[in-house]
C-alpha cells in the first residue's frame, strides 16, 4: 500500500539561504508525525511545501500518491491544513467558517450538517456557533482554525502548531481530536513546541536543525537513545568534585546520569557524606522527551 | 447536487458583504446624491448641444453611474486582498478551490454588483429624475454588460499590478477620475478641447459613454452600439491579459504580494 506522505530528499531554498536539504520522510494511515525543531528549522516551510503551497528545488514529494505541485487538483479537498498563521473569516461566524471550508472540501450538503455539527461538538465550539469569529477570544480563534481543517474529514492533516495560545482544556480537546481522527485511518503531521503534547500523542518525532533531520523514531526510541535519567543534587555553594561517570557541574547544580535512579540515589547521598551540610535537594530528572530533545539538538548529528 | 466552488466562494463573499455594507450602499447613495444634484446643471448642456428634447439625467444618470461602476471595483479589489491579509488565500486552495475558482467567484461577485449598481441608478433616472430611455433597452442591458465585464477585468489586472492593497486602491482613483473626465462621463466630450477628444478614445469610459448617450439620447439600436460594445470587450481582453500574465509570474514565486 502506498503510504499517505513520501518525501525524499527534500531541499529548499530562499534566495541563498538554504532551509531544507535531504530530509525524508515517510507516514501510513493511521500515523501521527510529529516534526520538531527550534524557531526558523523550517517546520512551516516543510509542513506548506507538503500542502502544495510552496514550492521545492530538490527531491520528490508524494502526498497520497500523488505529486502535489504537479497535480493540485488530484489531492484536493483529501488534505487540511491549519497553518501556523491563523486563517479564519472574522466576519463569518463559526458554523460559516466551517460550512465554507467543509463545502470546499467536498461534504455534500446533505452530510455537511453534521460534519459541521461533529467538529464544533469536539472543539467545543457548539455554544459559539453563531458569534462571528472576530468577537471570540484568541484562543477559541485558533480552535476555529484547527476546526477547519479537519471539517471535511481529510486523509492527511497539516497542522503547524494549533495549540498556540490554547487553554489546558482547550488543549486537551484537541490531541484528543487528534488521536481520534488517527484512530479513524487519517495520517497527521503535527507540529509543536510542547514536547509534553507530543509525548501525549505518543507520535513518531522527526527533529529537524540545520535544515536536515537530527534524529526520527517512536518517542519511547528517541528517550531510551538520546536521554538518560539524572539525579539533580543542589547544594548552597559550588559543588563537590566527583568521578561519577558523565556528572556535569551546572551552578550549583550537580548533575548525575542513572540507569537506576532508586538505588543510584541512596549511593549518591552516601558519597555526599561530608558535603551533606551544603546539600540543599535532591531531585529525580527523568529521561524525557524534552532533555532527548536538547541532546539532540546539541549532538546535531544523524544518528 | 454538490455545490461548484466557485458558487460557494460567491456566497461566503455575499455573506461578507452582508456583514458589512457600508462601501457598497455609499457607492450606491452617493450617485445618487450626484445624479440629482447635477442634473439641473446638464439640463442646460444638453441644449447647448442641441438635444432639445434631452433632460439633465439624460447626461447626468449615465455618467455617474459609469464613473460609480469603476469604483465598485474597489469591492472585488478589497475582497481579493482581504484574503491575503487573513491568510485564507491559500488555504481555500488547499482546501479544494483552485485559485480560478476563488477569482471566478469574486468575479461574479464584481459582475453582480456593478449590474445591480447600475440597474438601481437607471431605475432611480428612469423613475425619480426624468431619465429617458429613447432606444432599445437589449442595447442598454448589453452596453451595461459590457461596462460590468469591463470594470472587473480592470480591477484584477489592477490587484496584480499593484504591490500591496493601498497601492491598488491609489492607481484606482487616480485612473478612474482621470478616465471618467477624459472620457467624457462629466464633462460631454463635445465641450472639451481637441487634444482632449484625440486622448478619449484610448479610455474605456468613452466607448461606455457615447454608446450610452446613442441608445439614451440619440435612441439606437444594437446596431449603434456595436461598435462601443466591442471596444468594452477589447479593453476587457487586455485587461484580463495583463492579469493573466501577472498572475502566472506570481505563481511562480509562491504567489505573494
Ligand atoms: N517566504 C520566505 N522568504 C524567505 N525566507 C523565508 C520565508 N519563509 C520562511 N523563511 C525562512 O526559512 C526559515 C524556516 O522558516 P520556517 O517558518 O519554516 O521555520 P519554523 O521551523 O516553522 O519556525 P517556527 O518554530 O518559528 O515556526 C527561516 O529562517 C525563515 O526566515
Ligand atoms: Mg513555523
Amino acid at each position: 500500500m502506498t503510504p499517505s506522505l513520501r518525501v525524499e530528499g527534500l531541499g529548499k531554498r530562499y534566495g541563498e539561504r538554504r532551509v531544507l536539504s535531504g530530509v525524508d520522510l515517510v507516514a501510513g494511515r493511521g500515523e501521527i508525525l510529529a516534526v520538531l525543531g527550534a524557531n526558523g528549522a523550517g517546520k512551516t516551510t516543510l509542513l506548506s511545501i507538503i500542502a502544495g503551497i510552496t514550492s521545492h528545488d530538490e527531491g520528490d514529494v508524494r502526498v497520497l500518491g500523488v505529486d502535489v505541485r504537479a497535480h493540485p487538483k488530484a489531492v484536493r479537498g483529501r488534505i487540511g491544513w491549519a497553518a501556523q498563521d491563523t486563517a479564519v473569516y472574522p466576519t463569518h461566524t463559526v458554523e460559516e467558517n466551517l460550512r465554507y471550508f467543509g463545502t470546499l472540501g467536498g461534504v455534500r450538503r446533505g452530510g455537511l450538517r453534521a460534519s459541521v455539527d461533529a467538529v464544533m461538538e469536539a472543539l467545543d465550539l457548539t455554544r459559539s456557533s453563531r458569534t462571528p469569529v472576530r468577537d471570540l477570544s484568541g484562543g477559541q480563534r485558533r480552535r476555529v482554525h484547527a476546526a477547519c481543517a479537519l471539517v471535511h474529514r481529510p486523509e492527511l492533516i497539516l497542522l503547524d502548531e494549533p495549540t498556540v495560545g490554547a487553554d489546558p482544556e482547550t488543549r486537551r480537546d484537541l490531541l484528543r481530536l487528534v488521536a481520534a481522527i488517527a484512530r479513524d485511518g487519517a495520517t497527521v503531521l503535527y507540529t509543536s513546541h510542547y514536547l509534553g503534547e507530543i509525548e501525549d500523542l505518543d507520535a513518531r518525532v522527526v527533529v529537524l536543525g540545520g535544515g536536515r533531520c537530527l534524529a526520527e523514531g517512536p518517542v519511547s526510541d528517541l528517550v531510551s537513545r538520546h536521554a538518560r535519567s539524572e539525579l539533580v543534587l543542589r547544594f548552597h555553594g559550588p559543588p563537590p568534585t566527583t568521578h561519577w561517570p558523565g556528572a556535569r557541574v551546572d551552578e550549583d547544580l550537580l548533575r548525575l546520569p542513572t540507569a537506576d535512579p532508586a538505588i543510584d540515589i541512596i549511593k549518591a547521598v552516601e558519597w555526599v557524606g561530608a558535603e551533606r551540610d551544603r546539600l540543599r535537594s535532591v531531585d529525580i530528572a527523568k529521561a524525557d522527551l524534552e532533555s532527548a530533545y536538547f541532546n539532540i539538538l546539541r549532538a546535531g548529528s544523524c544518528p | 447536487m454538490p455545490v461548484t466552488p466557485v458558487v460557494a466562494v460567491l456566497h461566503h463573499d455575499l455573506i461578507w458583504l452582508r456583514r458589512d455594507p457600508v462601501p457598497f450602499v455609499t457607492l450606491l447613495l452617493t450617485p445618487c446624491l450626484l445624479m440629482s444634484f447635477t442634473a439641473p446643471l446638464y439640463a442646460g448642456v444638453a441644449s447647448r448641444l442641441g438635444h432639445e428634447g434631452a433632460s439633465g439625467a439624460d447626461f447626468s444618470v449615465p455618467g455617474m453611474a459609469l464613473m460609480f461602476a469603476f469604483f465598485m471595483g474597489g469591492v472585488i479589489k478589497e475582497s481579493i486582498f482581504r484574503e491575503f491579509e487573513l491568510h485564507t488565500w491559500n488555504r481555500v486552495q488547499v482546501s479544494g478551490a483552485s485559485a480560478g475558482d476563488l477569482l471566478g467567484g469574486k468575479i461574479l461577485l464584481g459582475g453582480m454588483l456593478v449590474l445591480g449598481q447600475s440597474s438601481v441608478l437607471f431605475l432611480v433616472g428612469g423613475l425619480l429624475l426624468g431619465l429617458n430611455v429613447r432606444g432599445s433597452m437589449v442595447a442598454l442591458i448589453v452596453l451595461l454588460v459590457g461596462v460590468a465585464v469591463c470594470v472587473v477585468s480592470f480591477s484584477l489586472a489592477l490587484c496584480t499590478l499593484a504591490r500591496s492593497r493601498s497601492q491598488a486602491f491609489a492607481y484606482d482613483r487616480v485612473i478612474t477620475l482621470v478616465w471618467t473626465v477624459l472620457g467624457g462621463a462629466l464633462v460631454p466630450i463635445e465641450l472639451m478641447p481637441s487634444w482632449v477628444r484625440a486622448l478619449a478614445t484610448v479610455t474605456p469610459v468613452h466607448w461606455a459613454v457615447s454608446g450610452l448617450r446613442e441608445v439614451i439620447v440619440g435612441g439606437g439600436g444594437l446596431r449603434q452600439v456595436l461598435l462601443s460594445v466591442a471596444c468594452l470587450f477589447a479593453f476587457s481582453l487586455v485587461f484580463c491579459a495583463i492579469a493573466l500574465w501577472r498572475v502566472s509570474k506570481k505563481v511562480d514565486r509562491g504567489f505573494r504580494w
